[in-house]
């Protein structure tokens, strides 16, 4: 049985990536109307990221920001740098598979997991209905192939067949958490960036 | 296609256009109206309706004078100040 | 300064026009100075403008934003506008198909 803590700081961090990264598409998703939604859920993901960060510290900032890259617990799944639209949103879909399993399973015992669910209920939709309309599409189901060992390792190695039963594709190798992406670094550099311009103990 | 959303702002008011969004269809419709349209808490409802099913009226016959049928079609100020003045003048 | 836009009457411009703007360039800027100023200056601090001022009128005067640079980069020529372009026609070419196929209804 995995840490409670850990299960929480995986999860915000999986949450802030995630966000970070669907916030790259501010500007040139494939259209106006998804550009607005995309941004929108990604600023909601941060929410959520900072919702589970405040409970593990009195500091959100601190705990966000200041770990070196090495420390941080997100899946390998949310720090990849996607460059197209199709495995951008094959992302997302599986994300929100795998999040709905894991923020599932902390509902009863966590408040905040059960208002995470409530609003995620809305991502679900969205990501629901890009798979409903690409998931004929070639370039769609590549991308979910390519992605579906590291959506794996999103969540615990228990919830796996769930994940599997519903995405409907077979348990492979995971890709785990603690690897990190070539891109993580400048992922962290860039978003640190701000944090770290300030001097230490500064208020906005 | 295009959709025009409507939106409340709070129970019990009127629904008030906010704008319009081209979306294939309800589901992709819905889900970029909660996203523009409700995002910050500003909506407590939304309809959406594809443009053709709305019926336009625009023109209008108007020839007549139908001031008789408004309130302020019948203005008394003129003899009510009349009457001001005649009862004024009037020994008491 | 250049932020708010040329002095232009709202009722030439097209972004108040059609509603983009809620009011005038200058009408904006104004209200930014009467915003921030004399926050600024009552914290202590300076603002680099010598003729910066507040007239009696309440109106505030300050040292014309050089408008002719504006237009050069908001007409496409600014340092980074080929890059900025770039980079958006590139994502808009290669989501084509994203358009197509979602939008075909």
């Amino acid at each position: 049985m995995a840490d409670r803590a850990d299960t929480l700081l995986a999860l915000a961090d999986d949450e802030l990536v995630i966000g970070w990264r669907d916030s790259e598409w501010t500007g040139i998703a494939p259209m106006l109307e998804e550009d607005v939604a995309f941004s929108s859920i990604a600023q909601n993901e941060i929410g959520h990221a900072r919702a589970v960060y405040e409970l593990l510290s009195d500091d959100a900032d601190a705990l966000a920001f200041d770990r070196p890259p090495g420390e941080y617990r997100c899946a390998p799944l949310v720090q990849l740098h996607l460059l197209d639209w199709a495995h951008t949103i094959a992302r997302r879909w599986l994300y929100e598979v795998a999040d709905e399993i894991r923020i599932t399973a902390l509902r009863d015992e966590l408040p905040v997991a059960a208002k995470i669910d409530r609003e995620e209920a809305y991502h679900r939709m969205h990501a629901e209905m890009w798979h409903e309309r690409l998931q004929d599409e070639p370039r769609f189901r590549d991308a979910v192939s390519e992605l579906w060992p590291y959506a794996l390792g999103v969540v615990l190695p228990e919830q796996r067949a769930a994940l599997s039963a519903r995405v409907g594709l077979e348990e492979v190798e995971a890709v785990e958490r603690g690897v990190f992406d070539d891109s993580f670094a400048a992922l962290h550099e860039e978003m640190t960036m701000v944090r770290r311009s300030a001097p230490v103990g500064a208020q906005w | 296609m295009i959709w025009e959303v409507f939106r409340r702002e709070r129970k019990g008011q009127a629904f008030e256009h906010a704008g319009s969004i081209v979306a294939p269809d309800s589901e992709f419709a819905e889900a970029w109206a909660r996203e523009q349209y409700g995002r910050r808490g500003e909506s407590v409802g939304l309809w959406l309706v594809p443009r053709d099913a709305i019926h336009d009226v625009e023109d209008w016959a108007d020839e007549f004078d139908l001031k008789y049928r408004r309130v302020d079609g019948y203005s008394i100020k003129a003899r009510l100040k009349e009457a001001r003045e005649r009862a004024s003048s009037r020994p008491r | 300064m250049q932020f708010h836009g040329n002095p232009i009457p709202k009722d030439e411009d097209p972004m108040y026009v059609w509603r983009i703007k809620s009011q005038g360039n200058e009408e904006a800027r104004q209200q930014f100075l009467e915003g921030y100023v004399p926050q600024i200056w009552e914290l202590g601090l300076t603002v680099p403008d010598p003729k910066l001022r507040r007239r009696d009128d309440g109106t505030w005067e300050y040292t014309e934003p050089d408008w002719s640079e504006l237009k050069h980069v908001v007409t496409g020529h600014g340092p980074k506008t080929e890059e900025r372009l770039a980079f958006r026609r590139r994502f808009l070419e290669q989501e084509q198909w994203v358009r197509d196929t979602v939008l075909a209804a």
